[in-house]
């Protein structure tokens, strides 16, 4: 690791010369951090993360993850960050077993042909145990709930051993109990093993008992800072338009809450 | 004494059948099986490519060399469409279009040198089982071989790849490549299986052991399909040799029927 901040410095990512996913954004996050990117739909989160992942080149403008510029060292890259995709984004049709999903995430690394050795059952078993998953690591991955799920895509994605944990949308789909759980699982990550956690969320609520570092963007960046200092009606109203406020509610505009 | 055709019908039917059986399953994950039926396809351009090279240009490859290496080229720069954003249906649909106006223009030109040459191309694709040759078995041990050999080295990262491209990705996975690999499994077995047993015959055993074995079992899929690939196989053409039926015809008689009876056994659990 060359650095130990993401930094990103006037970023935009501008599809197809003309559809602005992300304009001059600025940000900088010093580890060890516990962060949420929320905005409403078409906000640029995704984008944001598959740029800091290096799946995406920004149009314009400089990012640094931890002294490494992601789509260009993409090696170094993919072994410092983990990327947890939405999971309407991956194909249940496919009958993979847990423990070869999450076995995948660590052979991944390797150069092929990926063959298994004994200590790689071993510690795809710790991870398992660790997410409390163990029991369905002969499960196929359709099986599950979206709450296991879930954790499958964490155990994969922690058993390449992270610096940072991207995540998109790890809430949907979950009912609120489940989420308050996986955001407590991630704040265990982020604090007994030091993993950087950014995620996107439409949600804060679960993680509120956690102090996170929210991100407020909307194809710009509004407002960073804890939960009760950014999410005021003033700021708010910019970046969720048509948002109204009541005496004690707040009604976000775009269809979130 | 066994019929020596009987034999090698045999033969020929059992390595179709574990070529099949492999690599079935894996065109069905990768929701590529309409790439793998329209690939076959692109072998009469190879075909016609090659006695083209020779009546008309004098230059003197066999043509199953030829075909094989313009069909795989044909499969890449399908693999590189999809890559660049093409759906698979649309990225073979172009190259088929391509291979045909290729095939069209050349055999314009080929038919002003020679009256049998375009026959020639048509003899790669309409091979069938009862004039099935030792070059032909040898063909199909090694495309066995060959695919056997990817299927089991890559098979791991292709499925991987289809269950989350993106995440894939993300791990640093090489996602061109192995659609490479996947798409270069594709023309080996397109082209094998329509120089031997026919472009009909291939049509019909190409996709039925895959599809039909992940709808009995999800964990068992690739034991299974080499199963119903070797059952269709060997079960079609002793059923044309028997009653006296071409090749094609006993192997959808069989595949039809293996169909049938997976639909009873779902039924019956």
């Amino acid at each position: 690791m060359r650095g130990n901040n993401l930094k990103l410095k006037e970023v935009s990512v501008i599809f197809n010369s003309k559809i602005r996913a992300l304009e001059d954004i600025s940000l900088e996050l010093k580890s060890p951090f516990y962060a949420i990117v929320m905005g409403p739909n078409g906000a640029g989160k995704t984008t944001l993360l598959k740029v800091i992942a290096g799946l995406l080149k920004p149009t314009k403008g400089y990012i640094e993850v931890y002294g490494y510029v992601p789509h260009r060292d993409k090696g170094q890259i993919s072994k410092l960050v983990s990327y947890v995709p939405q999971l309407i984004q991956v194909d249940e049709s496919i009958p993979l077993l847990v423990k070869d999903i999450v076995m995948m995430g660590l052979l991944s690394s390797r150069k092929a042909p990926r063959i298994p050795l004994k200590e790689d059952y071993e510690y795809v078993d710790k991870v398992l145990k660790m997410l409390e998953i163990e029991q369905c690591k002969e499960c196929l991955f359709s099986e599950l709930s979206g709450g296991l799920k879930q954790r499958v895509m964490i155990a994969r994605a922690l058993v390449r051993r992270p610096k940072l944990l991207l995540l998109d949308e790890p809430f949907s789909m979950l009912d609120f109990h489940m989420k308050c759980e996986l955001a407590e699982l991630l704040y265990k990550l982020y604090t007994e093993i030091g993993i950087d956690i950014l995620m996107v969320a439409h949600e804060v609520s679960p993680c509120i008992p956690f102090e996170p570092l929210v991100i407020l963007l909307n194809k710009r960046v509004y407002a960073v800072g804890k939960a009760h200092e950014v999410l005021r009606p003033e700021i708010l109203r910019k970046v969720y338009p048509g948002t109204v406020e009541f005496k004690n509610l707040i009604v976000l505009g775009e269809d979130h809450g | 004494m066994v019929d020596p055709l009987l034999l090698r019908v045999l033969i020929a039917s059992l390595l179709s059948g574990v070529l099949v059986g492999i690599s079935s399953p894996l065109l069905t994950l990768a929701k590529t099986l309409l790439t793998g039926l329209s690939m076959i396809h692109n072998v009469l351009a190879g075909g016609v490519l090659a006695v083209y090279l020779y009546y008309v240009c004098g230059v003197s490859v066999p043509m199953i060399h030829v075909a094989l290496i313009y069909v795989i080229l044909v499969a890449i720069l399908t693999a590189e469409l999809v890559e660049r954003g093409y759906p698979p249906d649309t990225a073979a649909s172009v190259m088929i279009a391509i291979s045909s106006a290729i095939t069209v223009v050349l055999s314009y030109f080929v038919a002003t040198k020679s009256s049998i040459a375009i026959a020639q191309a048509w003899s790669l694709v309409v091979g069938t089982s009862s004039i099935i040759t030792l070059s032909d078995i040898s063909l199909l041990i090694v495309a066995s071989a060959v695919v056997g050999a990817l299927v089991l080295l890559f098979r791991r990262e292709i499925i991987y790849i289809a269950f989350d491209e993106l995440g894939a990705r993300s791990m640093g996975l090489n996602v061109r490549l192995y659609r490479y690999v996947l798409y270069t499994v594709i023309a080996i077995l397109a082209i094998t299986l329509t120089m031997t047993i026919g472009i009909i015959a291939a049509h019909i055993t190409i996709a039925a052991p895959g599809a039909l074995a992940l709808q009995l079992s999800r964990r068992k899929y690739m034991h299974l399909s080499i199963f119903i690939a070797l059952a269709i196989a060997l079960g079609g053409y002793i059923l044309a040799y028997i009653a006296y039926l071409p090749p094609s015809g006993g192997l959808g008689i069989f595949a039809a029927a293996t169909l049938i009876l997976s639909e009873l056994l779902k039924v019956k659990r």
